[in-house]
C-alpha cells in the first residue's frame, strides 16, 4: 500500500472517531471501566505476591551440624549448599559465633553464658540458607539432611506451603479475572463498533464493488478502535496512578504496627508506573483493535 | 473479455434465473443487453460482478474465471471494470471529488496521480463546479455522471452501465449515451444493460436479447445508418 493511501485511511479513522462522538465516548467508557477493574486486580495480585515474597525471604533453612563432624564433611556440605540451585545465599555460623549471638540477645545478662565458652559450648555449628523457590523447600531440605555430618534441620515447611498457596491463588486468580474481563471488553467494544459499522454498511458495500480489499476497508475502523483503546488506557492510567500514589502516601503517613510493615513492602509507585502504562495501552489496543476487526467480519462478505 | 459458457443460475427453491446461457463479448465492443424486467438482466449483472456465482457453467470476465476465483482475488477482478449502477451507489458521506478519488485510492494509486486525474475526469463529465458538493445535493443526472466518472477514473478495460436511462429524464439520457459512445471509441468495451427497446435500437450496435433466462436474439452491430 502506498504511504499516501495509508495516511488517508488513518486520517479517515480519526475523522470517523470524531463523527461518531457519542459512540466513541461510550466505547471509551467501557474500556475505562474494564481496565480499571483489570488494573485494581492486577495491582492487588502484584502486591500480594510481593508481600508473600517478602515473608518468604524471612524464612531460612538452618542446617545444624554434629559437634564431631569432620572438617571434610563440613566442606562437603558447604560445597553442596553452594552448588544447590534453590539456595540464593547462605552463611556458616560456627559454635563460637552461635554462642556470641545468644549472648548478644541476652544483652547485659550475656555474661551468664560466658562459662559455656570453649569446650563446654552446647550450641551446634550451623549453615543458614535462604531459599529461592519456596515450593521446593522440602526437597532441598531433604537433600541436605541426607548428607554426612548433618545432625538436624530446621525447615519452615508449613509456613512455606501457606505462602506458596497465597502466591499461586493471587497469580491464577488474577489471570482468571483478567481473561474474563478482556473477553467482556472485546464483546462490548465490538458491539459498540458494530453499530457504527452497521450505520455504514451501505458504504462498505459500495467500497467492495469498486474493488476495495477487506484490509483497505477495515483499516479506518481499526484505527478508530485503537484510538478508543488508547484514550481509555491513558485515562485508566491517570485514575489508577492517582489512586495508587495516594494510597501509598496515606499508608506511609498513618500506618502503625503491622500495617506499617505491609506499607513498607508495597511496590513503590516509581517502579510500577511504566509497567501499568505499557500494560494498559497494550490491553487498550488489543481490546479496541480486536473489537473492530470482529465487528466488521460479516459486512465484508460480498 | 466477457464469456458465458453454459451458465445456469438457480435460486432456491425452484427459480431458474439463467438457463444454459452461452455468449461472448469481445474487446472493444459496444453491446446492449436487452430484456424486460424479470428476464435475467440483474442476474447477468450480478454474475459478472461476482455478487452471485453460477450454479453451473463458467463466467469469465477480463481473464478471471468467476466460478473458481479465490475470495482474495475478487477485489482485483472488480478493479478491471467500471460499473455505473442504476441507483448510482455513491458514498453519501463523501464529496463528489472524494467519491471519484476513492475508486483510485482503492487501486493503490498515489495521492499525486489522484490530484491530477480526478479534476480531468470531472471536466470530462462536466462536473468541475460540483467537486465539493455531496451526492444528496445533486440532481439525478448529475449523480449519474459522478457514477460514470467513478467508473472511468481508473481507466478500466470494461465499463458496464445498468439501466443508464432509468432514473433520469430523456434529454440527459442522450448525453450519457454519448459519453459511453465516446469512451467506446477509444477502445473500452461497453455493456449497457437496459429494458428499453427503443434505446437499444436507436444505436446501430450489437443487441443481446434475454428473456426467461435465455438468449433469444443476438444481432450483430449494423452498418452505420446515421
Amino acid at each position: 500500500m502506498k504511504f499516501s493511501n495509508f495516511k488517508y485511511l488513518v486520517k479517515q479513522g480519526f475523522l470517523n472517531f470524531k463523527e461518531n462522538r457519542i459512540m466513541s465516548v461510550a466505547s471509551i467508557g467501557v474500556v475505562l471501566s474494564c481496565l480499571i477493574i483489570v488494573g485494581v486486580c492486577g495491582l492487588l495480585a502484584m502486591n500480594i505476591n510481593s508481600f508473600a515474597t517478602f515473608l518468604g525471604d524471612q524464612n531460612e533453612i538452618v542446617v545444624y551440624l554434629y559437634d564431631d563432624a569432620e572438617e571434610a564433611e563440613i566442606d562437603a556440605i558447604d560445597d553442596f549448599i553452594k552448588n544447590n540451585d534453590n539456595i540464593s545465599s547462605y552463611n556458616f555460623v560456627s559454635k563460637e559465633e552461635a554462642l556470641e549471638e545468644q549472648m548478644g540477645y541476652l544483652g547485659e545478662y550475656g555474661e551468664l553464658l560466658e562459662s559455656y565458652q570453649g569446650d563446654e559450648n552446647p550450641l551446634p555449628a550451623s549453615f543458614r540458607c535462604k531459599v529461592k523457590n519456596l515450593e521446593l523447600i522440602a526437597e532441598t531440605s531433604d537433600a541436605i539432611a541426607a548428607l554426612e555430618g548433618v545432625e538436624i534441620m530446621s525447615t519452615p515447611t508449613e509456613l512455606a506451603s501457606v505462602l506458596v498457596t497465597i502466591k499461586n491463588a493471587a497469580y491464577y486468580g488474577g489471570l482468571a479475572v483478567l481473561a474474563i474481563l478482556i473477553f467482556v471488553s472485546v464483546v462490548v467494544i465490538s458491539n459498540t463498533i458494530r453499530l457504527t459499522v452497521f450505520a455504514r454498511r451501505k458504504e462498505i458495500n459500495i467500497m467492495k464493488f469498486v474493488g476495495a480489499t477487506n484490509g483497505f476497508i477495515r483499516l479506518p475502523f481499526i484505527v478508530e478502535g485503537l484510538i478508543i483503546g488508547t484514550i481509555g488506557a491513558v485515562l485508566t492510567f491517570a485514575v489508577l496512578s492517582g489512586a495508587y500514589y495516594y494510597l501509598l502516601s496515606y499508608m506511609a503517613d498513618t500506618a502503625t504496627g503491622w500495617l506499617a510493615t505491609v506499607s513498607a513492602v508495597l511496590i513503590p509507585y516509581g517502579t510500577i508506573w511504566w509497567k501499568m502504562l505499557v500494560i494498559f495501552v497494550g490491553f487498550g489496543w488489543f481490546i479496541g483493535g480486536v473489537g473492530s476487526a470482529v465487528s466488521m467480519k460479516r459486512y465484508l462478505k460480498v | 473479455m466477457i464469456e458465458f459458457k453454459n451458465v445456469t443460475k438457480l435460486y432456491k427453491p425452484d427459480i431458474v434465473a439463467m438457463d444454459n446461457v452461452s455468449l461472448h463479448i469481445d474487446k472493444g465492443e459496444f453491446v446492449f443487453v436487452l430484456g424486460p424486467s424479470g428476464a435475467g438482466k440483474s442476474t447477468f449483472l450480478k454474475l459478472m460482478l461476482r455478487e452471485e456465482t453460477a450454479t453451473k457453467g463458467d463466467v469469465i470476465v477480463n481473464g478471471y474465471n468467476l466460478t473458481t476465483i479465490k475470495q482474495k482475488d475478487i477485489p482485483y477482478m472488480r478493479r478491471t471494470l467500471g460499473v455505473v449502477f442504476q441507483d448510482f451507489r455513491l458514498i453519501p458521506t463523501m464529496t463528489v471529488y472524494e467519491n471519484i478519488a476513492f475508486a483510485m485510492r482503492v487501486t493503490n494509486i498515489g495521492e499525486k496521480d489522484i490530484k491530477k486525474r480526478v479534476p480531468y475526469i470531472l471536466s470530462l463529465v462536466g462536473l468541475t463546479s460540483k467537486a465539493k458538493k455531496y451526492p444528496t445535493q445533486l440532481s439525478g443526472g448529475e449523480q449519474q455522471r459522478v457514477a460514470l466518472a467513478r467508473a472511468l477514473v481508473h481507466s478500466p478495460r470494461l465499463v458496464i452501465a445498468d439501466e443508464p436511462t432509468g432514473n433520469i429524464d430523456p434529454a440527459l439520457s442522450v448525453e450519457i449515451m454519448e459519453l459511453l459512445k465516446a469512451i467506446n471509441s477509444v477502445g473500452t468495451t461497453v455493456v449497457v444493460v437496459t429494458h428499453e427497446h427503443e434505446l437499444a435500437h436507436r444505436y446501430a450496435k450489437r443487441i443481446i436479447e434475454i428473456r426467461d433466462g435465455r438468449v433469444i436474439n443476438d444481432t450483430a452491430a449494423k452498418a452505420v445508418t446515421e
